[in-house]
Protein backbone atom coordinates (compact mmCIF):
# COMPACT_ATOMS: atom_id res chain seq x y z
CA UNK A 1 0.00 0.00 0.00
CA UNK A 2 1.34 3.39 -0.94
CA UNK A 3 1.09 6.09 1.73
CA UNK A 4 0.42 9.60 0.43
CA UNK A 5 3.41 11.86 1.00
CA UNK A 6 3.06 15.55 1.85
CA UNK A 7 4.70 17.91 -0.61
CA UNK A 8 5.18 20.97 1.57
CA UNK A 9 8.93 21.06 0.84
CA UNK A 10 8.34 20.98 -2.92
CA UNK A 11 5.70 23.71 -2.74
CA UNK A 12 7.91 25.79 -0.43
CA UNK A 13 10.48 26.18 -3.20
CA UNK A 14 8.00 28.35 -5.08
CA UNK A 15 8.87 31.06 -2.54
CA UNK A 16 12.53 30.93 -3.56
CA UNK A 17 11.58 30.79 -7.25
CA UNK A 18 9.48 33.95 -6.76
CA UNK A 19 12.45 35.75 -5.16
CA UNK A 20 14.90 34.63 -7.84
CA UNK A 21 12.59 35.50 -10.75
CA UNK A 22 11.75 38.89 -9.24
CA UNK A 23 15.39 39.77 -8.52
CA UNK A 24 16.71 38.71 -11.95
CA UNK A 25 13.91 40.46 -13.85
CA UNK A 26 14.30 43.64 -11.79
CA UNK A 27 18.07 43.71 -12.41
CA UNK A 28 17.56 43.04 -16.15
CA UNK A 29 14.85 45.71 -16.43
CA UNK A 30 16.98 48.29 -14.59
CA UNK A 31 19.99 47.39 -16.76
CA UNK A 32 18.01 47.84 -20.00
CA UNK A 33 16.30 51.08 -19.00
CA UNK A 34 19.32 53.14 -17.95
CA UNK A 35 17.13 56.17 -17.20
CA UNK A 36 15.61 54.33 -14.24
CA UNK A 37 17.33 55.28 -10.96
CA UNK A 38 16.92 53.46 -7.62
CA UNK A 39 15.21 55.78 -5.16
CA UNK A 40 14.32 58.39 -7.77
CA UNK A 41 11.95 56.47 -10.06
CA UNK A 42 9.14 54.23 -8.87
CA UNK A 43 9.04 50.55 -9.82
CA UNK A 44 5.94 51.30 -11.87
CA UNK A 45 8.09 53.46 -14.18
CA UNK A 46 9.82 50.28 -15.34
CA UNK A 47 6.43 48.83 -16.32
CA UNK A 48 5.69 51.86 -18.49
CA UNK A 49 9.18 52.10 -20.00
CA UNK A 50 9.72 52.72 -23.73
CA UNK A 51 12.34 49.96 -23.84
CA UNK A 52 12.08 46.17 -23.40
CA UNK A 53 12.41 46.74 -19.64
CA UNK A 54 8.63 46.79 -19.43
CA UNK A 55 8.48 43.17 -20.66
CA UNK A 56 10.82 42.04 -17.89
CA UNK A 57 8.97 44.04 -15.27
CA UNK A 58 5.38 43.28 -16.24
CA UNK A 59 5.83 39.60 -17.09
CA UNK A 60 8.72 38.71 -14.76
CA UNK A 61 8.49 40.94 -11.70
CA UNK A 62 4.70 41.03 -11.64
CA UNK A 63 2.97 38.12 -13.36
CA UNK A 64 5.36 35.16 -12.90
CA UNK A 65 6.26 36.29 -9.38
CA UNK A 66 2.56 36.65 -8.54
CA UNK A 67 1.81 33.11 -9.71
CA UNK A 68 4.70 31.71 -7.63
CA UNK A 69 3.57 33.71 -4.58
CA UNK A 70 -0.01 32.49 -4.99
CA UNK A 71 1.17 28.86 -5.07
CA UNK A 72 3.35 29.52 -2.03
CA UNK A 73 0.39 31.11 -0.19
CA UNK A 74 -1.77 28.12 -1.08
CA UNK A 75 0.89 25.76 0.30
CA UNK A 76 1.12 27.75 3.55
CA UNK A 77 -2.65 27.64 3.98
CA UNK A 78 -2.82 23.93 3.18
CA UNK A 79 0.09 22.59 5.19
CA UNK A 80 0.44 24.86 8.24
CA UNK A 81 -1.20 23.85 11.47
CA UNK A 82 -1.73 27.30 12.99
CA UNK A 83 -4.64 29.53 12.05
CA UNK A 84 -2.42 32.60 11.75
CA UNK A 85 -0.33 30.84 9.10
CA UNK A 86 -3.47 29.81 7.21
CA UNK A 87 -4.72 33.40 7.31
CA UNK A 88 -1.30 34.66 6.19
CA UNK A 89 -1.37 32.30 3.21
CA UNK A 90 -4.83 33.49 2.14
CA UNK A 91 -3.84 37.15 2.44
CA UNK A 92 -0.67 36.43 0.44
CA UNK A 93 -2.80 34.92 -2.34
CA UNK A 94 -4.95 38.08 -2.41
CA UNK A 95 -1.79 40.23 -2.58
CA UNK A 96 -0.49 38.02 -5.41
CA UNK A 97 -3.72 38.58 -7.39
CA UNK A 98 -3.24 42.35 -7.13
CA UNK A 99 0.44 41.99 -8.10
CA UNK A 100 -0.62 40.07 -11.21
CA UNK A 101 -3.12 42.82 -12.07
CA UNK A 102 -0.40 45.48 -11.63
CA UNK A 103 1.52 43.78 -14.44
CA UNK A 104 -1.60 43.75 -16.56
CA UNK A 105 -2.77 47.33 -15.95
CA UNK A 106 0.43 49.34 -16.12
CA UNK A 107 0.99 53.00 -15.30
CA UNK A 108 0.37 54.08 -18.90
CA UNK A 109 -3.07 52.38 -19.13
CA UNK A 110 -5.74 55.09 -19.01
CA UNK A 111 -5.08 57.82 -16.49
CA UNK A 112 -2.99 55.49 -14.33
CA UNK A 113 -5.46 55.70 -11.45
CA UNK A 114 -6.34 52.01 -11.74
CA UNK A 115 -2.65 51.10 -11.51
CA UNK A 116 -2.21 53.30 -8.44
CA UNK A 117 -5.24 51.74 -6.74
CA UNK A 118 -4.03 48.22 -7.47
CA UNK A 119 -0.54 49.07 -6.20
CA UNK A 120 -1.96 50.47 -2.95
CA UNK A 121 -4.15 47.40 -2.46
CA UNK A 122 -1.23 45.08 -3.17
CA UNK A 123 0.96 46.98 -0.69
CA UNK A 124 -1.75 46.86 1.99
CA UNK A 125 -2.38 43.13 1.66
CA UNK A 126 1.34 42.35 1.43
CA UNK A 127 1.95 44.35 4.62
CA UNK A 128 -0.88 42.43 6.31
CA UNK A 129 0.56 39.13 5.09
CA UNK A 130 4.02 39.97 6.47
CA UNK A 131 2.51 40.86 9.87
CA UNK A 132 0.51 37.61 9.93
CA UNK A 133 3.54 35.57 8.87
CA UNK A 134 5.52 37.10 11.76
CA UNK A 135 2.79 35.91 14.15
CA UNK A 136 2.72 32.52 12.45
CA UNK A 137 6.50 32.04 12.83
CA UNK A 138 6.17 32.91 16.50
CA UNK A 139 3.26 30.49 17.04
CA UNK A 140 5.02 27.69 15.14
CA UNK A 141 7.92 27.81 17.60
CA UNK A 142 10.28 29.45 15.10
CA UNK A 143 10.78 32.58 17.18
CA UNK A 144 14.11 33.49 15.57
CA UNK A 145 12.46 33.64 12.13
CA UNK A 146 10.01 36.27 13.40
CA UNK A 147 12.95 38.65 13.75
CA UNK A 148 13.18 39.15 9.98
CA UNK A 149 9.60 40.39 9.32
CA UNK A 150 9.64 42.53 12.49
CA UNK A 151 12.93 44.22 11.50
CA UNK A 152 11.72 44.68 7.90
CA UNK A 153 8.44 46.24 9.07
CA UNK A 154 10.18 48.64 11.49
CA UNK A 155 12.73 49.67 8.85
CA UNK A 156 10.01 50.26 6.25
CA UNK A 157 7.96 52.37 8.68
CA UNK A 158 10.97 54.65 9.19
CA UNK A 159 11.69 54.80 5.44
CA UNK A 160 8.03 55.62 4.75
CA UNK A 161 8.17 58.44 7.31
CA UNK A 162 11.50 59.93 6.24
CA UNK A 163 12.05 59.20 2.53
CA UNK A 164 10.11 59.71 -0.71
CA UNK A 165 7.67 57.18 -2.22
CA UNK A 166 10.13 55.87 -4.82
CA UNK A 167 12.70 55.01 -2.15
CA UNK A 168 10.06 53.41 0.05
CA UNK A 169 8.72 51.31 -2.83
CA UNK A 170 12.18 50.09 -3.86
CA UNK A 171 13.22 49.24 -0.29
CA UNK A 172 9.91 47.44 0.26
CA UNK A 173 10.76 45.17 -2.66
CA UNK A 174 14.25 44.61 -1.26
CA UNK A 175 12.82 43.88 2.21
CA UNK A 176 10.44 41.29 0.76
CA UNK A 177 13.39 39.16 -0.40
CA UNK A 178 14.77 38.09 3.03
CA UNK A 179 11.21 37.77 4.28
CA UNK A 180 10.31 35.29 1.51
CA UNK A 181 13.50 33.28 2.14
CA UNK A 182 12.58 32.96 5.83
CA UNK A 183 8.94 32.11 4.99
CA UNK A 184 10.18 29.37 2.67
CA UNK A 185 12.46 27.95 5.37
CA UNK A 186 9.56 28.00 7.84
CA UNK A 187 7.33 26.08 5.45
CA UNK A 188 10.09 23.54 4.79
CA UNK A 189 10.53 22.97 8.53
CA UNK A 190 6.76 22.79 9.18
CA UNK A 191 5.40 19.36 10.02
CA UNK A 192 2.42 19.36 7.66
CA UNK A 193 -1.16 18.72 8.68
CA UNK A 194 -2.36 17.86 5.16
CA UNK A 195 -1.26 14.85 3.12
CA UNK A 196 -1.59 16.03 -0.44
CA UNK B 1 20.32 25.62 38.37
CA UNK B 2 23.75 27.09 37.54
CA UNK B 3 23.56 30.29 35.51
CA UNK B 4 24.97 29.57 32.03
CA UNK B 5 27.85 31.65 30.74
CA UNK B 6 25.67 32.75 27.81
CA UNK B 7 23.21 34.38 30.19
CA UNK B 8 25.97 36.17 32.10
CA UNK B 9 27.49 37.43 28.84
CA UNK B 10 24.11 38.55 27.50
CA UNK B 11 23.43 40.45 30.73
CA UNK B 12 26.82 42.17 30.48
CA UNK B 13 26.26 43.02 26.83
CA UNK B 14 22.82 44.43 27.64
CA UNK B 15 24.33 46.76 30.22
CA UNK B 16 27.15 47.69 27.85
CA UNK B 17 24.65 48.45 25.07
CA UNK B 18 22.62 50.68 27.38
CA UNK B 19 25.65 52.61 28.58
CA UNK B 20 27.01 52.92 25.04
CA UNK B 21 23.68 54.21 23.76
CA UNK B 22 23.55 56.93 26.42
CA UNK B 23 27.18 57.79 25.67
CA UNK B 24 26.32 58.08 21.96
CA UNK B 25 23.47 60.40 22.88
CA UNK B 26 25.97 62.71 24.59
CA UNK B 27 28.63 62.39 21.87
CA UNK B 28 26.39 62.90 18.85
CA UNK B 29 24.05 65.51 20.32
CA UNK B 30 23.78 68.66 18.21
CA UNK B 31 21.50 71.49 19.33
CA UNK B 32 19.50 71.94 16.12
CA UNK B 33 16.01 71.25 14.71
CA UNK B 34 15.07 67.60 14.73
CA UNK B 35 17.50 66.69 17.49
CA UNK B 36 14.61 65.61 19.71
CA UNK B 37 13.98 62.55 17.54
CA UNK B 38 17.67 61.57 17.76
CA UNK B 39 17.67 61.97 21.56
CA UNK B 40 14.43 60.00 21.86
CA UNK B 41 15.67 57.08 19.75
CA UNK B 42 19.02 56.82 21.59
CA UNK B 43 17.14 56.90 24.92
CA UNK B 44 14.64 54.30 23.68
CA UNK B 45 17.42 51.93 22.65
CA UNK B 46 19.21 52.49 25.99
CA UNK B 47 16.02 51.66 27.90
CA UNK B 48 15.46 48.53 25.81
CA UNK B 49 19.06 47.39 26.40
CA UNK B 50 18.82 47.91 30.16
CA UNK B 51 15.46 46.13 30.26
CA UNK B 52 16.93 43.23 28.28
CA UNK B 53 19.84 43.04 30.72
CA UNK B 54 17.36 42.87 33.57
CA UNK B 55 15.69 39.86 32.02
CA UNK B 56 18.94 37.90 32.30
CA UNK B 57 19.07 38.03 36.09
CA UNK B 58 17.70 35.55 38.61
CA UNK B 59 13.93 35.99 38.95
CA UNK B 60 13.99 38.26 35.90
CA UNK B 61 10.84 40.06 34.87
CA UNK B 62 10.20 38.28 31.58
CA UNK B 63 9.79 34.83 30.17
CA UNK B 64 12.19 33.73 27.43
CA UNK B 65 9.81 34.53 24.56
CA UNK B 66 9.08 38.05 25.82
CA UNK B 67 12.79 38.77 26.29
CA UNK B 68 13.45 37.49 22.78
CA UNK B 69 10.68 39.66 21.35
CA UNK B 70 12.04 42.77 23.10
CA UNK B 71 15.49 41.95 21.71
CA UNK B 72 14.06 41.61 18.19
CA UNK B 73 12.38 45.00 18.67
CA UNK B 74 15.70 46.50 19.77
CA UNK B 75 17.45 45.18 16.64
CA UNK B 76 14.61 46.47 14.45
CA UNK B 77 14.64 49.93 16.00
CA UNK B 78 18.44 50.25 15.72
CA UNK B 79 18.35 49.10 12.09
CA UNK B 80 15.45 51.44 11.28
CA UNK B 81 17.22 54.38 12.95
CA UNK B 82 20.35 53.68 10.90
CA UNK B 83 18.35 53.63 7.67
CA UNK B 84 16.44 56.76 8.71
CA UNK B 85 19.80 58.43 9.50
CA UNK B 86 18.78 59.19 13.09
CA UNK B 87 21.86 57.30 14.32
CA UNK B 88 25.43 57.85 13.20
CA UNK B 89 26.45 54.83 11.11
CA UNK B 90 29.43 53.81 13.27
CA UNK B 91 27.48 54.13 16.53
CA UNK B 92 24.49 52.30 15.02
CA UNK B 93 26.73 49.49 13.77
CA UNK B 94 28.22 48.95 17.25
CA UNK B 95 24.76 48.95 18.87
CA UNK B 96 23.47 46.56 16.19
CA UNK B 97 26.35 44.13 16.75
CA UNK B 98 25.74 44.15 20.52
CA UNK B 99 22.01 43.51 20.00
CA UNK B 100 22.68 40.67 17.54
CA UNK B 101 25.14 39.04 19.97
CA UNK B 102 22.49 39.16 22.71
CA UNK B 103 19.97 37.66 20.26
CA UNK B 104 22.30 34.77 19.42
CA UNK B 105 23.14 34.14 23.10
CA UNK B 106 19.45 34.15 23.92
CA UNK B 107 18.76 31.46 21.32
CA UNK B 108 21.23 29.03 22.93
CA UNK B 109 19.41 25.98 24.34
CA UNK B 110 21.05 26.45 27.75
CA UNK B 111 19.87 30.08 27.92
CA UNK B 112 16.33 29.10 26.95
CA UNK B 113 16.21 26.31 29.54
CA UNK B 114 17.57 28.59 32.28
CA UNK B 115 15.14 31.44 31.58
CA UNK B 116 12.16 29.13 31.41
CA UNK B 117 13.11 27.38 34.64
CA UNK B 118 13.49 30.66 36.50
CA UNK B 119 9.81 31.62 36.24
Amino acid sequence: MLASKPHNVAFAWFGVIAVVVFSICWICAAAIDTTWVFGENTLSDLGASDSDAKMYFNYGCCMVTAICLAIFGFATTTYSKSRSASAAGIILIIAAVFLFLIGLFTKDVGTGDLHKTLACLMGFFMFLAVCLYAGAFWNNGHEAFAAVPVIVILALIVIFATQNLATFEAWSAVGAIPFMVVATTDLILTKPKAKI
Amino acid sequence: MITPNGIKTACGLGLLGGVFSVACLALYFKPEDGSLAVIAFYMLVAVLFFATAGAFTKNGQWKWRVALFVNILTIGIIFACMIGEFFAMDAGAVLLVIAIFIFVLELLPSSKAWMQSEI
